[in-house]
């Protein structure tokens, strides 16, 4: 151990995590500015990278942002379209008319009142997250969350992207080596070259030697090559809690070129999982997500042809269909010595709250933030990086089971499964049985970054059709009723004022948003 | 309603356009886009701002003549301006496309149209008055220097120059404003520009026109004035 000062960052994998984190680095440390910080990635010539039509978070606005990226370009480049939040429909009794939003603007008065009490004793005719927020109706009527003279990143509802995973990587890419000073090396890795204390002296490549570095960073995906590969870092598996193992992708096109694009997530349950349903510009993305101990792969199949087939005007039969194989969990640790693993490298889970790519994004951002001046400190990072990531799968994985362990389908062995006591982690267990009593609030989840804030919490809890005693003293009527007034008063507003989520993603490609 | 037809001899051969009622279709305008080569008349007495095309979201440079929807004013029976932008005037023709082609266009529900009164866009047999030569001469002047405006626009957005500029104003009569969507000039930015930045801004002969704009925004407070005495008028009767 030694005060060597941490100057060079090695990222292996070029995929939308490795771009992701060499440009969060990169744009913070002002690489392009001959600043002490170097960043290189690494990449393999000819590795497909998985690339589905995959959502974000909001966060991804603040990141790309600071990153300098255009918002306009991300929308020609990456076949970006508005994300509003997620519609789960026949999750909680698995009827036609059985469905819910989980928004991404919060509750009316989050911070000010509880609306939770007011709006179960006085059975307002809206489901939960209708009652509260005016972002649904937006969903449900195709709006887009901005107009065209709203500025790039600047949002009037809330929002994050459906993009195209596979183009945001190459669009980072040319961003990330043109204007942020991130070297790219295109080779095979073929060794790891170890120092004497036991950390990553350098990557070993075919045709460009050894790539040294200070702190390693692996972004190869599945196949976790320093992490899980060199260093042999468990994998915990979590398909107890969460049982898919299995997806089945296709591309959709649209029926006709102006069809609209929905501008939330279309999460629909089925017998033995969930079908995904994101809406870029150019087509449909749509994946069956199932778990292979409860439903056969022509069974899964069978659901997705179904629900495509469904809608007037298309046709299943004519698209080819791609089988993924999942693997939930994680590693047991994410940093181990000089390396830190970032995207699948560390973990994967069902795309059900669209988790991975924020995660990716916090991950290089407290890699970012804390980056290790010297080696003698990385271990202490190291240390509270790990905690910190180590919470946010915890928190990930027991929001995802909080949208199974509600249910009231009982029409196959998979929901039933999903109830089961053993599958359900303690610590959800034990906020279930308080949320009988409480709602969940911002001491449920204290840190300052949290995965999931309290509000989607609520937005999935009583969405699923959980019921809280309140203490009914709590909120007057009167009070409550302006909140819930406001929330009409600006549904009205909005739904006159906004475009169509298409009408606003072609004006886009046609004249661009402003920057101010 | 505004209703927009190509100019044609067989169809509007016996259009007359009555001059004296071209400024009154000005009459409800509360912004009016203008064009650089006119900043120097403009600026005399219009505050002159940037704002967003509702349609396109691209800026525009305007001049502000009210403060509430089709407020004008400038507008109290006839035009109360030294000068009245070149967009007012050229009414009631608009340059149109037609495959890719410019063509002049009329509204032929504008108040200055009629059968009657006024001068003729064609003669007897057809040909186009010189009256209207004038007027294709203007719209054509108009074209050229909307495409320089926007040049100058372009420019100014890629030195990263303009700044939102929010006005919080309080009427004579007490009433608060919060007005939202104008844009001017970044006096700071300006100030730290880099050299060949500035120097290319220099040679485009934009200068003038940035602190012309700059300048203007003094008149805002004789708009403030003129609502205030129009204020003033609505409570004496």
């Amino acid at each position: 151990m030694s005060e060597k000062p941490i100057k060079r960052i090695v990222i292996l994998g070029g995929g939308s995590a490795g771009w992701l984190t060499a440009g969060v680095i990169a744009a913070e440390h002002q690489c392009h500015k001959n600043s002490h910080i170097q960043v290189t990635l690494i990449e393999s010539p000819n590795v497909a990278t998985i690339g589905v039509g995959e959502g974000t978070w909001p966060t991804m606005r603040a990141t790309l942002k600071k990153m300098g990226v255009s918002e306009t370009e991300l929308f020609t480049k990456c076949d970006a379209s508005f994300k509003q939040g997620a519609k789960f429909a026949k999750w909680v009794s698995g009827a036609d008319d059985d469905y819910y939003y989980h928004p991404l603007v919060l509750p009316v008065g989050f911070h000010e009142i509880d609306l939770v009490g007011p709006w179960q004793n006085q059975n307002h005719p809206e489901a939960f997250g209708d009652a509260v927020c005016f972002q649904g109706a937006l969903c449900e009527a195709g709006r887009a969350p901005k107009q065209i003279k709203t500025p790039e990143y600047d949002a009037i509802a809330n929002y994050a992207y459906h993009l195209n995973s596979e183009k945001l990587g190459l669009f980072l890419k040319k961003h990330c080596t043109e204007k942020l000073g991130v070297k790219n090396i295109v080779d095979h890795v073929e060794r790891v070259v170890s120092a004497d204390n036991g950390d990553i002296a350098a990557l070993a490549t075919a045709q460009h030697g050894d790539i040294e570095g200070d702190l390693f960073i692996d972004c190869s995906g599945f196949a976790s090559v320093l992490l899980g590969g060199h260093y042999g870092i468990s994998f915990l598996g979590k398909k107890h809690i969460l049982f898919n193992d299995c997806a089945l992708a296709v591309q959709v096109p649209y029926s006709q070129a102006d069809d609209p694009i929905a501008s939330h997530t279309i999460s629909t349950a089925h017998q033995a999982g969930w079908i995904w349903d994101i809406g870029l510009p150019t087509r449909r993305g749509v994946g069956c997500v199932y778990s292979s101990a409860h439903c056969s792969d022509e069974e899964a199949y069978v659901s997705l042809v179904n629900y495509i087939n469904a809608t007037p005007g298309y046709n299943a039969d004519e698209l080819s269909i791609r089988k993924i194989p999942m693997k939930p969990g994680h590693r047991a640790q994410f940093w181990h010595r000089n390396c830190v693993a970032v995207g699948m490298s560390a973990g994967f889970i069902e795309p059900l709250e669209a988790s991975a790519l924020v995660l990716v994004e916090m991950s290089a951002a407290m890699i970012s933030a804390e980056l290790p001046a010297n080696r003698e400190v990385m271990d202490i990072v190291a240390k509270r990086f790990n905690r910190r990531v180590t919470h946010y799968w915890d928190t990930i994985i027991e929001f995802l089971k909080l949208h199974y362990v509600l249910t009231q389908r009982n029409d196959s062995d998979y929901w039933r499964d999903h109830l089961r006591q053993e599958t359900v982690p303690a610590e959800l267990t034990e906020r279930l049985h308080l949320w009988r009593y409480q709602t969940p609030n911002k001491y449920d989840f204290p840190l300052a970054e949290e995965m999931f804030p309290a509000a989607s919490w609520q937005y999935v809890l009583y969405g699923m059709g959980f019921r809280t005693s309140c203490r009914s003293e709590k909120v007057g009527q009167r009070e409550s009723q302006i909140y819930f007034d406001k929330v009409n008063r600006i549904k009205a507003q909005l739904l006159n004022q906004l475009p169509s989520n298409r009408e606003l993603i072609n004006k886009i490609h046609q004249f661009g948003l402003q920057k101010i | 309603m505004t209703k927009l037809t190509a100019l044609s001899p067989e169809r509007h051969k016996h259009f007359k356009i009555d001059t004296n009622r071209i400024e009154a279709q000005g009459a409800h305008e509360r912004l009016v886009p203008v064009v650089i080569a006119e900043f120097s008349k403009l600026v005399v007495q219009y505050p002159v701002v940037f704002t967003k095309s509702e349609e396109t979201g691209e800026f525009l440079c305007v001049a502000v003549l009210g403060f509430e929807p089709k407020e004008n004013l400038f507008w109290q029976e006839s035009w109360q301006g030294i000068y009245t932008p070149l967009n007012v005037i050229r009414q009631p023709f608009f340059v149109g496309k037609e495959k890719d082609e410019n063509v002049v266009c009329i509204d032929e529900h504008a108040k200055s149209v009629s059968l009657e009164r006024g001068e003729a866009l064609f003669d007897e047999d057809g040909r186009e008055t010189a009256f209207l030569t004038d007027i294709k001469a203007m719209l054509a002047q108009l074209l050229n220097a909307e495409e320089e405006t926007k040049k100058f626009i372009r420019a100014l957005l890629d030195c990263d120059l303009l700044v939102a500029m929010p006005l919080e104003i309080t009427f004579g009569n007490g009433d608060k404003r919060s007005i939202r969507g104008f844009y001017t000039v970044d006096e700071a930015k300006l100030d730290n520009l880099a050299a060949e930045k500035l120097v290319s801004l220099q040679q485009a002969k934009y200068l003038s026109p940035i602190y012309m704009m700059i300048a203007s925004l003094g008149h805002f407070y004789s708009l403030i004035q003129m609502k205030n005495n129009r204020l003033a008028e609505h409570a004496d009767t």
